[in-house]
């Protein structure tokens, strides 16, 4: 797994960059064994109706470029996409809207993945002068956001903190089935939490990541979108 | 394996103290009147414009002293302490402490004579203490190398690091009148030549040291730090106050000490995930350590409180409640027992709110204290003792001596005092101290200091580590 993503990221300074795009994040995650969308890139319309069909609808896509770090902001995220013809028209709208604020950019390709159901999650990284290389976890959108329901350790962390870090958010209920809602799988949680500290703790030039949204259900958890920045010198 | 450097610090053969005066006022002689008044080791005086210094021969300079020297303690001014350094490292001196102020924390001057002084130390390999600190003090054999009044008591074993020189003395002087005892005091200022991981790796191997208290501004090395933590912790507590977790406040530390004060976030996880007992503030510090050192572990989070007040009682449940204890109503069985004691329009439910009988105040807390220790149903006992049975020296002794006798049949549950009373009764707090039954002022510091003490027997609980005889 080391040596998989210690490849990932030199092919990324190679090409001049210090933050990896989706695909490349996502296989460096799935390199540690952390659970990600399946997801197929696509350069043309066409390989994408293809992907999609392969994946099964409906689908989500989204604009792969250096370029671009926000998607969103670019009109570069399409969800729920339930037919050829909505592929292959998103894959159009996103390029040109993209175009319309970069002029000739830099596009990579679109990235086909599949649509994740479950609760809302995320898990993110950041650095501390002190303590170095922390994981972040938080449950459902409006939690984290809004009233900041989210726990940090410091890595690496064994399988007692991440059953902590779990516990000690007020959004467990949400994740327990509150009102009859579904059950997300704890130890799927727990082990994706592990593998991201044991990838920190192997590349400490992961300077931030945000694996955000992670949706959870019974059967585990999916990574359905990630961000990975490097320090911008090669450590 | 002791790191043979700190232990030189605190036991050290031979002290010499760089600046001895025999003016009252200077700084030289405070620290000559500390070191003299319990240490007996060597003591060496050293200021080439004195000929005596309290009765003792003063050298001129570091190498006309004819001994090799443990401890050097350093108050000349800064400019003069880099060739001071030099000579003292020629000498194999194994540990310095430098009082004086004037280094980084005064500038880029003084950052420069910082170094120019670690360069000197670290060519001798001395271990560095401060500089701009307050000192430090091994209780257990008298030493006194510190700004601090007088020599404490011996037979402490609460040790204490602290950033902060003139309120880490405060706290500690608070906790003397609380009757604490302490084994091991560092203050060390601006952590030039030594880091946190080692101090609290030599005090986790120190057999002297119970429990471990830390006053922090900052962390060097976090990562060790918390690597050393984790080992300690399962042994023997660790509880850490730490300023600057707001945005004003981490200003004023930069100013204060050259202390980079690192995000909270980062403190407060690596706390957690060591099992260090985070303590709000210096008060807490003490309070809670004061709990550890004087009782035993909690084995679970249930509360009986017994009062004489209901309205304390009700605060006090409330209170604790929020501190993430619970406070259980009595079983018939239990209740029985406490009814055929307490007036009939009292309570015993829990709050036990025996109403103010007080002529029978010593026999109803004795009785109830008892009653809740044999009890299965309670793993904390927490007697209000509230204004007139405040005053009732009596009454005090009879809750002293009841916990003393319930731990000595069998130390398997602890007490705490929530303590509300005026200045007067001051005295009769010292009754139950004393005797090592902790007292908290008002139901807010006695449940935030209980909540924090439980927080750690869960850490342990959840870890599944034994805390048997603890």
């Amino acid at each position: 797994m080391r040596v998989e993503a210690a490849n990932l990221i030199k092919m990324v300074r190679d090409d001049g960059r210090n933050f990896m795009l989706e695909h490349e994040a996502k296989a460096v995650l799935k390199s540690y064994g952390i659970p990600v969308t399946q997801d197929i890139f696509c350069k043309t319309p066409d390989e994408a109706v293809r992907a999609a069909r392969k994946i099964g609808y409906p689908v989500a896509m989204k604009i792969v470029s250096p370029q671009i770090i926000h998607k969103t902001e670019f009109g570069g995220v399409r969800l729920n996409l339930a037919s050829d013809e909505n592929v292959k028209s998103a894959f159009d709208e996103m390029v040109s809207n993209a175009r319309k604020r970069l002029g000739n950019f830099d596009l990579r390709g679109v990235l086909v993945c599949e649509m994740a159901r479950g609760h809302e999650m995320i898990i993110g990284s950041m650095k501390d002068a002190q303590f170095g290389q922390m994981i972040m976890f938080g449950i459902g959108g409006i939690n984290v956001e809004v009233f900041k329901d989210v726990s940090y350790r410091i890595v690496p962390i064994e399988e007692i903190d991440a059953l902590e870090m779990i516990s000690e958010l007020k959004g467990k209920k949400l994740i327990e089935g509150y009102r009859g809602s579904e059950k997300v799988d704890i130890n799927g949680i727990v082990s994706t939490l592990i593998a991201v500290s044991r990838l920190l703790c192997d590349f400490d030039e992961i300077e931030e990541m945000d694996l955000n949204p992670i949706f959870g259900n019974a059967r585990g958890v999916k990574v359905a979108d990630a961000r990975i920045i490097l320090s911008k010198v090669n450590s | 394996m002791k790191d043979e450097k700190i232990d030189a610090i605190f036991n050290p053969k031979s002290v010499a103290l760089i600046g001895a005066s025999n003016k009252e006022g200077k700084m030289g002689y405070v620290f000559a009147k500390n070191i003299i008044d319990g240490y007996r080791g060597k003591i060496y005086m050293v200021n080439p414009s004195e000929e005596q210094v309290f009765g003792l021969k003063c050298y001129p300079d570091v190498r006309s002293i004819p001994d090799s020297i443990d401890l050097a303690v350093i108050v000349i001014p800064a400019k003069a302490v880099p060739k001071v350094m030099e000579e003292l490292a020629e000498k194999g001196t194994k540990a310095a402490v430098v009082i004086t102020a004037g280094f980084s924390e005064a500038g880029p001057e003084g950052k420069k004579l910082e170094e120019e002084m670690m360069v000197a130390a670290n060519k001798g390999k001395i271990k560095v203490v401060g500089p701009n600190c307050f000192g430090i003090y091994n209780c257990n054999i008298g030493l006194n190398a510190s700004l601090g009044v007088g020599t404490p008591p011996q037979g402490g074993d609460i040790s204490f690091v602290t950033q902060s020189g003139a309120y880490g003395m405060a706290i500690f002087a608070f906790a003397l009148d609380h009757h604490m005892k302490f084994a091991k005091i560092m203050a060390h200022g601006n952590k030039a030549g030594i880091e946190d991981y080692e101090i609290l790796r030599y005090l986790g191997e120190d057999d002297e040291t119970k429990v471990i208290c830390l006053f922090l501004e900052s962390v060097n090395k976090g990562r060790e730090f918390l690597e050393e933590a984790k080992k300690i912790t399962p042994k023997k507590p660790i509880v850490a106050t730490k300023t600057g977790r707001t945005a004003g406040a981490a200003r004023a530390a930069a100013s204060h000490t050259a202390a980079l004060a690192g995000s909270f976030t980062a403190y407060e996880a690596a706390f957690k995930q060591s099992g260090i007992i985070f303590a709000r503030n210096g008060m807490d510090l003490i309070n809670i350590a004061k709990g550890l050192d004087w009782q035993p572990l909690p084995r679970g989070p249930r509360v009986g409180i017994i009062t004489n007040s209901g309205g304390t009682g009700v605060e006090l449940a409330d209170l604790c409640e929020e501190a993430g204890l619970v406070v259980p109503e009595l079983s018939e069985e239990t209740q029985k027992k406490i009814r055929e004691l307490i007036p009939p329009y009292a309570s015993a439910r829990n709050p036990v709110d025996m109403t103010p009988v007080w002529p029978k105040f010593v026999e109803l807390y004795s009785k109830i204290i008892k009653i809740l220790y044999e009890s299965s149903e309670i793993d904390i006992i927490i007697p209000i003792i509230l204004q007139r049975a405040a005053m009732m020296p009596e009454v005090c002794q009879a809750v002293a001596d009841t916990v003393n006798q319930c731990l000595a049949s069998d130390r398997k549950k602890p007490t705490y005092v929530c303590w509300v009373s005026v200045r007067s009764a001051q005295g009769n707090m010292d009754i139950l101290q004393k005797n090592r039954v902790p007292c908290y002022d008002w139901p807010e510091r006695t449940a935030r200091a209980v909540g924090a003490i439980y927080g750690y027997v869960e850490f342990l609980k959840r870890r599944a580590i034994s805390f048997e005889g603890r």
